[in-house]
C-alpha cells in the first residue's frame, strides 16, 4: 500500500516536473530570449511537415 | 506593416476576436466549472481523478485560446499558443482514462498511466524546441502562429485516443451485451465523449490545415451537448441523484456565466444589470440547490425506512407464524387430553362435579384451536404459500353442513336462523375444507355481530356462478369500515366489545379463499345498526 502511494506520487511528480520544465523553457524562449522568427512574407513561412518529409526523403529509406 | 489591434483587458477581452468567441468559450468554461464542482459531491462512486484532469485541461485550453484571439501582443500569442498545444492531448488522454474507469468502475493501473504519459512526452519535449509553435505569421493581421510538427503529432495522438475509446467501448459491449441497462449506459457514455472529442479534434485540425481558425469555434458546440448527454446518462441510470446533479450544473453554470459577463463589456448600465442579475441568481441558486438536495435526501431516507419497515414486518410475520404453530400444538394437545378424559372409558367415570369444568375446558380449547387455525390459514393464504386441494364438491351440501354446525350458536344467542336454498345444481370443484371453513366463517361472523333479530343464509345460482350470502339484522357497516372489512385485522373499532373472539382475520380468510377459487366477496349495508349482507360469488367449474 505504502509502496503504491510512493509510486503514485513519484509518477505525478515526474509529470509535473516535465510539464513545468517544458512551460518554463517555452517561457524563456518566447519572453526572455525572444528566440522565434516573425514571418513577414509568404515565402518565409516554413512547411510545418518538413521534418516528416525530410525523414521520408532521407538516404536510409532510399 | 502595422496592424490596428485592440488592447486586451485581462489578457482576453478585446475586439480582436469574433464576438461569438466569448459565448462559445465562456459558456464551455462555465459548464466545465459546474461539472468540476459536481465531482466533489457525494454522488455515485466512480473514479473522478481523470474526469477532473480532463475538465481542468479543457478549461486551460479554452482560456488559453481566448488569449490567442483577444490579445494583441505577439509574445503572449506565441506563449499561450504553446500552452494550448501542450494541454490539448492531455484532454484526450484524460478522457480515455476517464472512459475506462467509468465503464469498468476501476482506477487505471500505474502501467497504464506510464504508457499514456509516454505518448505525451514528445509534445512536452517539442514545445520548448520550437517544434510546436515555429514563429509568428505577420503576412496579414490575423495574429496567427505558424504551427510545427508537434501540432500534427497532437492530432495524430488525439485520433489514437478516440480510436482507443471506441475500441474499448466495443470490447466492453461484447462482454456486457446480455445486460440491457449496462449497454445503454455504455452507449450513451461513448456517444457523449465521442461527440465531444471528435468535434474538438476535427474543428481544430481543419482550422489549422486551412489556417481558418474560425472553424475551430464550431468544435465547442459539443460542450453543452456533452453536458446534456452526461445529464441524460445520470437521469436515466442514477435516478434520484440526477436532480441534484442537473440543478447544480444549471445553477452554477448560469451564475458563472452571468459573472463572466462583467468582464466582457464595462459600460455602466450593463454592469448594473449584470450585478443585479448576479445578486438575484446567487441566492436563488443556493435556495434551489439546497431545497432539491434536502428533498432528494429525505426521499432517499423514506425509501430506506420503507425497506426497513418491510423487512421488520416480514420478520414479525414469520415470528407470529412460528409462535402460532407452537400455540396451536399445545392447545390441540390439551384439547385431546380433555376430550379423552371425557370420552375414554378406561379412565373411569369423571366425578359429576368436575364434568362442567371439563366440558367448559374442552369447549374453550376447541375454540382456541379454531382461532389459531383461522389465523394461520389466513396468513398462509395471504402469503401465497397455501396449496388448495381441488376436488369435486357439492356446494349445497357444504352450506347445509356449515349451517348445521352454526345453528347451535345462533340458538344460544337467541337469534332466528334460516337457510334458503334456491333450486339448481350446485356441483362444482374446489377445496372442500377451505370453502367449508369460509362459509362457516361468514355465518359465524353474522351470528356474532347480531345481538338480536335473525340471520338468513341464502344460496342461489346466477348464470354459471354460485352466489352464497348471509343476511343479518346486526350491527351493520359504517362507510369507513367497508374498505377494510376483508383485510387482515380489518374489524370495527368496537368489534371486540360485541365479539370477544374477534381476530379480524375471519373475513380476510374468506376473501383469500374466494379469490383463490377465482371468485369474489363483498358486503352491503344500509349503515350502522341497519344489518348487513355478506356475499361470496364463485364460478362453477
Amino acid at each position: 500500500m505504502k509502496k503504491g502511494i510512493e509510486h503514485h506520487f513519484a509518477f505525478w511528480f515526474l509529470v509535473w516536473v516535465l510539464y513545468a520544465l517544458s512551460i518554463s523553457l517555452s517561457f524563456e524562449r518566447i519572453y526572455i530570449s525572444q528566440n522565434f522568427p516573425i514571418f513577414y512574407t509568404e515565402e518565409e513561412i516554413p512547411d510545418p511537415l518538413a521534418p516528416i518529409k525530410d525523414f521520408f526523403n532521407s538516404s536510409t529509406l532510399k | 506593416m502595422s496592424c490596428e489591434w485592440d488592447t486586451a483587458r485581462f489578457l482576453i477581452f478585446s475586439d480582436n476576436g469574433i464576438p461569438l468567441l466569448y459565448y462559445s468559450h465562456l459558456t464551455s468554461v462555465a459548464i466545465f466549472l459546474g461539472l468540476f464542482i459536481l465531482t466533489f459531491l457525494k454522488l455515485r462512486p466512480w473514479p473522478k481523478g481523470a474526469f477532473r484532469l480532463m475538465i481542468v485541461s479543457y478549461v486551460i485550453w479554452l482560456l488559453g485560446d481566448l488569449v490567442l484571439w483577444g490579445n494583441e501582443r505577439i509574445d503572449h500569442v506565441m506563449f499561450f499558443w504553446t500552452i494550448v498545444n501542450l494541454v490539448e492531448p492531455i484532454i484526450f488522454a484524460a478522457a480515455y482514462v476517464h472512459f475506462v474507469s467509468f465503464t469498468d468502475q476501476r482506477k487505471s493501473t500505474n502501467k497504464e498511466k506510464i504508457l499514456l504519459f509516454a505518448l505525451l512526452v514528445p509534445t512536452v519535449i517539442m514545445a520548448p524546441l520550437g517544434l510546436s509553435t515555429i514563429g509568428f505569421d505577420y503576412t496579414n493581421c490575423d495574429r496567427n502562429v505558424v504551427e510545427g510538427i508537434a501540432a500534427y503529432y497532437n492530432y495524430f495522438l488525439e485520433a489514437v485516443f478516440i480510436v482507443l475509446i471506441l475500441f474499448h467501448a466495443v470490447r466492453k459491449f461484447i462482454s456486457i451485451k446480455e445486460h440491457k441497462q449496462q449497454v445503454y449506459r455504455l452507449v450513451w457514455a461513448t456517444v457523449s465523449l465521442a461527440v465531444l472529442l471528435t468535434s474538438f479534434l476535427f474543428a481544430n485540425f481543419f482550422g489549422t490545415y486551412f489556417v481558418a481558425y474560425e472553424i475551430s469555434q464550431l468544435g465547442h458546440v459539443a460542450v453543452p451537448i456533452f453536458a446534456a448527454l452526461l445529464a441524460y446518462i445520470t437521469i436515466r441510470f442514477d435516478t434520484l441523484e440526477s436532480r441534484i446533479l442537473l440543478i447544480d450544473v444549471l445553477t452554477s453554470s448560469l451564475t458563472i456565466l452571468i459573472f463572466s459577463l462583467l468582464f466582457i463589456r464595462n459600460e455602466d448600465a450593463q454592469t448594473v444589470v449584470v450585478l443585479i442579475s448576479l445578486a438575484l441568481s446567487i441566492p436563488t441558486a443556493y435556495t434551489l440547490m439546497s431545497g432539491i438536495r434536502k428533498e432528494v435526501h429525505s426521499r432517499q431516507r423514506i425509501e430506506q425506512l420503507a425497506g426497513d419497515l418491510r423487512r421488520a414486518n416480514e420478520g414479525q410475520s414469520n415470528l407470529i407464524h412460528i409462535i402460532n404453530h407452537q400455540i396451536k400444538g399445545y392447545l390441540a394437545k390439551a384439547r385431546n387430553i380433555f376430550s379423552e378424559l371425557l370420552t375414554e372409558p378406561s379412565y373411569g367415570p369423571m366425578p359429576e362435579t368436575a364434568k362442567p369444568m371439563l366440558d367448559e375446558g374442552l369447549k374453550s380449547l376447541t375454540e382456541g384451536v379454531d382461532f389459531v387455525k383461522d389465523f394461520l390459514d389466513s396468513a398462509n393464504i395471504e402469503k401465497g404459500s397455501f396449496a388448495y386441494s381441488i376436488e369435486p364438491l357439492d356446494f349445497k351440501a357444504m352450506v347445509l353442513d356449515a349451517a348445521e354446525k352454526q345453528k347451535g350458536l345462533a340458538k344460544e344467542r337467541g337469534l332466528s336462523f334460516e337457510v334458503k336454498i334456491a333450486d339448481g345444481d350446485y356441483k362444482t370443484k374446489g377445496d372442500k375444507t377451505q370453502l367449508g371453513q369460509a362459509t362457516r366463517n361468514m355465518i359465524d361472523n353474522s351470528i356474532r355481530y347480531t345481538p338480536k333479530g335473525s340471520v338468513t343464509v341464502n344460496l342461489a345460482r346466477a348464470g354459471n356462478k354460485i352466489l352464497f350470502s348471509v343476511k343479518d339484522t346486526g350491527v351493520g357497516l359504517s362507510e369507513e369500515l367497508k374498505p377494510k372489512l376483508f383485510t387482515q385485522g380489518g374489524r370495527a373499532e368496537n368489534s371486540i366489545k360485541i365479539n370477544i373472539n374477534s381476530t379480524g382475520f375471519g373475513l380476510s380468510f374468506v376473501k383469500s379463499v374466494a379469490e383463490g377459487h377465482k371468485g369474489r366477496v363483498w358486503a352491503e349495508s344500509a349503515g350502522v345498526n341497519q344489518g348487513s349482507t355478506f356475499y361470496m360469488e364463485l364460478p362453477v367449474v
